[in-house]
């Protein structure tokens, strides 16, 4: 009887791109991939994560940040607290007028 | 004991094969771009790839003889990418410089704004009638 491969549901792996040689320095990009997978539907998503330089013994890493989701992420976390901290002081507000 | 002949494939579904190729596409190098050099300096693009894939499918009940009334099914897909920053090689070093995508800023700062000013007058309109009947109100009950 043939048996169906399973393939796990969240699969996060790293992959690296092609190193580049420049001023004794060895530039290799490095991303993430994280897939999910389901039996009818599947999302691969791959983002870039970091920048390995090797420079004779040394080796360092320079992270790479999505600056577009993060100023989109602090603008909507501002109005929610905009929104949510003055409600919720006026319900405190309200609680206490009518327990007085 | 195990031969060649005893060793079957192992089933894959078309949805797999699919997303195979799919990852394929989402490889280091739909990431990074080519190297471009001018001068002293290289720059290696990098973006953000996301890919995704649902399929579906159903039956309708059984007709008196038995028979299947009806069946369906579909699929569909969608992917998307953007730059995300630039990676810059000098002779002094390496640094990466963030790309912003303003269009997608702007957009976000509207639709929280919008999102604030409604909140906002509705918390106004809710302190009015905690307060008792407007103005209006009580000069419409006046005139009738």
């Amino acid at each position: 009887m043939q048996r169906q491969l399973k393939a796990p549901v969240l699969h996060i792996s790293e992959t690296r791109g092609n190193p580049v040689e420049t001023f004794n320095k060895q530039t290799t990009p490095i991303g993430r991939v994280i897939q999910v997978r389901l039996p009818f539907a599947s999302i691969i998503w791959h983002r870039p994560l970091a920048v390995e330089v090797r420079q004779e013994d040394t080796m360092y890493r320079l992270p790479i940040y999505d600056s577009t989701s993060r100023v989109i992420s602090s603008i909507v976390l501002t109005g929610l607290a905009t929104v949510l901290v003055p409600f919720v002081i006026r319900t405190i507000l309200l609680r206490r007028r009518r327990t007085t | 004991m195990i031969t060649d002949e005893n060793v079957q494939a192992p089933l894959v579904d078309p949805t797999e094969q699919a997303l195979s190729k799919l990852a394929i596409t989402a490889s280091a190098d739909a990431v990074f771009g080519e190297p471009v050099v001018n001068g002293d300096t290289t720059v290696i693009t990098c973006s953000e790839v996301a890919i995704g894939m649902g399929m579906g499918s159903g039956g309708g009940p059984m007709d008196e003889n038995g028979k299947p009334t009806g069946s369906g099914s579909g699929g569909g897909g969608g992917a998307r990418g953007r730059p995300v920053a630039a990676i810059v090689i000098t002779k002094e070093g390496v640094r990466v410089e963030p790309i912003f995508d303003i269009t997608k800023i702007v957009l976000a700062s509207l639709t929280t704004g919008t999102f604030i000013l409604l909140w906002v007058g509705r918390l106004f309109l809710m302190r009015r009638s905690s307060k008792g009947p407007s103005l209006s109100k009580i000069r419409r009950s006046i005139g009738s």
